[in-house]
């Protein structure tokens, strides 16, 4: 229980932001600390034990909207020509954490889950695509296309 | 500040949401049973049998529904189309144009949605909706309306980083029509040197 109790808060910050439900994500924080207690022989250093956590967790909370068909996006997801990302150099506006946190939360999951696995949790593209199952390319345009809408949010709010 | 290194630099601060005390209970429980797992039951031959019939059920449900799911596409397109054109932010014409090109993204192009992504590349609309716009329509070359419609759009925009766009889209098209509207950019005294410069280019690479 002490494991749980040290990084039970972390896990369900990481699976309430891909889950977006309170119960779901402390059902997903108990499966994932099972899944772990069963499988703790795997874990070669107890040092990696904060991110191991955090990637089961990760596992079993895409699990859940994939059971819940939430992910029924990866279908419709393709291929894109690499976009251009010239218009995400212009970034001069003073933010504040709260504000892109409701930003994010109001994306669409298709854009939510690639931008907080990139940007909070540190998966890189490649990771991302393995994770959901598309290709590299299709997740890099996902993410412009994610953080153009939430740069777009972000200043609707400063305009209003 | 750029939204990425924000995000990076404060990322302890998207983590204050706490665990309720009344979940370490539950999951003491849940622990207790699932180290002592029940033995699960086999599946009896009765059952597949049961979910076989289910499935070749289901199975000619969504043949006998292939119609009307195409009806439905249209009607999906029609709405689609008709949110675009009401959208009265930024943020949600550019999340309508993500959608349309998500939706029919592996069909041939269509007339209505084509329409009204010229509309949007005419009209008074953001930077950042006419670039997704000219990103969709750069998937179909070959269209004759859409390479009008690049061209013109070229001859009449004055935002840079939408002539910026435009100037490399007529690049990949190696559009020889281009060149007037690329003069007129050149001869332009407000155009930005960097547009100027990729007009310039362009202009020397077509008339090789």
């Amino acid at each position: 229980m002490q494991v749980y109790q040290m990084y039970k808060d972390m896990l369900y910050n990481v699976s309430l932001r891909i889950i977006k439900n309170q119960h779901d994500a402390q059902d997903t924080v108990h499966d994932a600390f099972i899944k772990a207690f069963q499988n703790m022989s795997k874990l070669n250093n107890d040092l990696n034990l904060g991110p191991w956590l955090k990637r089961i967790v990760i596992n079993c909370s895409l699990d859940l909207l994939r059971h819940k068909k939430k992910l029924g996006w990866l279908q419709e997801s393709y291929e894109f020509q690499q976009e251009d990302t010239q218009t995400d150099e212009f970034e001069d506006i003073s933010l504040k954490v709260e504000d892109v946190k409701k930003a994010i939360h109001a994306l669409k999951d298709k854009y939510r889950i690639i931008l907080v696995l990139y940007l909070i949790e540190d998966y890189s593209h490649k990771e991302i695509a393995e994770q959901l199952g598309l290709k590299e390319g299709t997740v890099r345009n996902q993410y412009v296309r994610g953080k153009r809408l939430l740069k777009q949010q972000l200043q609707n709010k400063m305009i209003v | 500040m750029s939204l990425e290194k924000f995000v990076k630099e404060h990322k302890t601060a998207f983590d204050d949401e706490k665990m309720p005390e009344a979940a370490s209970l539950d999951f003491e429980a849940r622990l207790k049973s699932a180290l002592h797992p029940k033995e699960t039951k086999v599946k009896s031959l009765k059952t597949i049998r049961y979910v076989s019939i289910a499935a070749s059920v289901a199975l000619l449900i969504t043949f006998g529904y292939w119609y009307q799911n195409k009806q439905e596409r249209i009607e999906m397109r029609d709405n689609l189309v008709l949110a675009l054109g009401e959208s009265d932010t930024n943020s949600s014409r550019l999340e309508a144009i993500y959608e349309i090109e998500d939706q029919f993204a592996n069909e041939k192009e269509d007339e209505k949605i084509l329409k009204a992504f010229f509309k949007i590349l005419k009209a008074d609309s953001d930077a950042n909706s006419k670039i997704a716009v000219i990103d969709a329509l750069l998937k179909f070359p070959d269209n004759q309306l859409v390479r009008n419609n690049l061209i013109e759009a070229l001859g009449n925009e004055t935002e840079p980083l939408v002539q910026l766009k435009l100037i490399k889209s007529v690049a990949t098209l190696r559009e020889q029509r281009a060149k007037a509207p690329l003069k007129k950019i050149i001869e332009d005294e407000e155009a930005l040197p960097l547009v100027k410069g990729n007009a310039s280019a362009l202009l020397a690479m077509l008339n090789q």
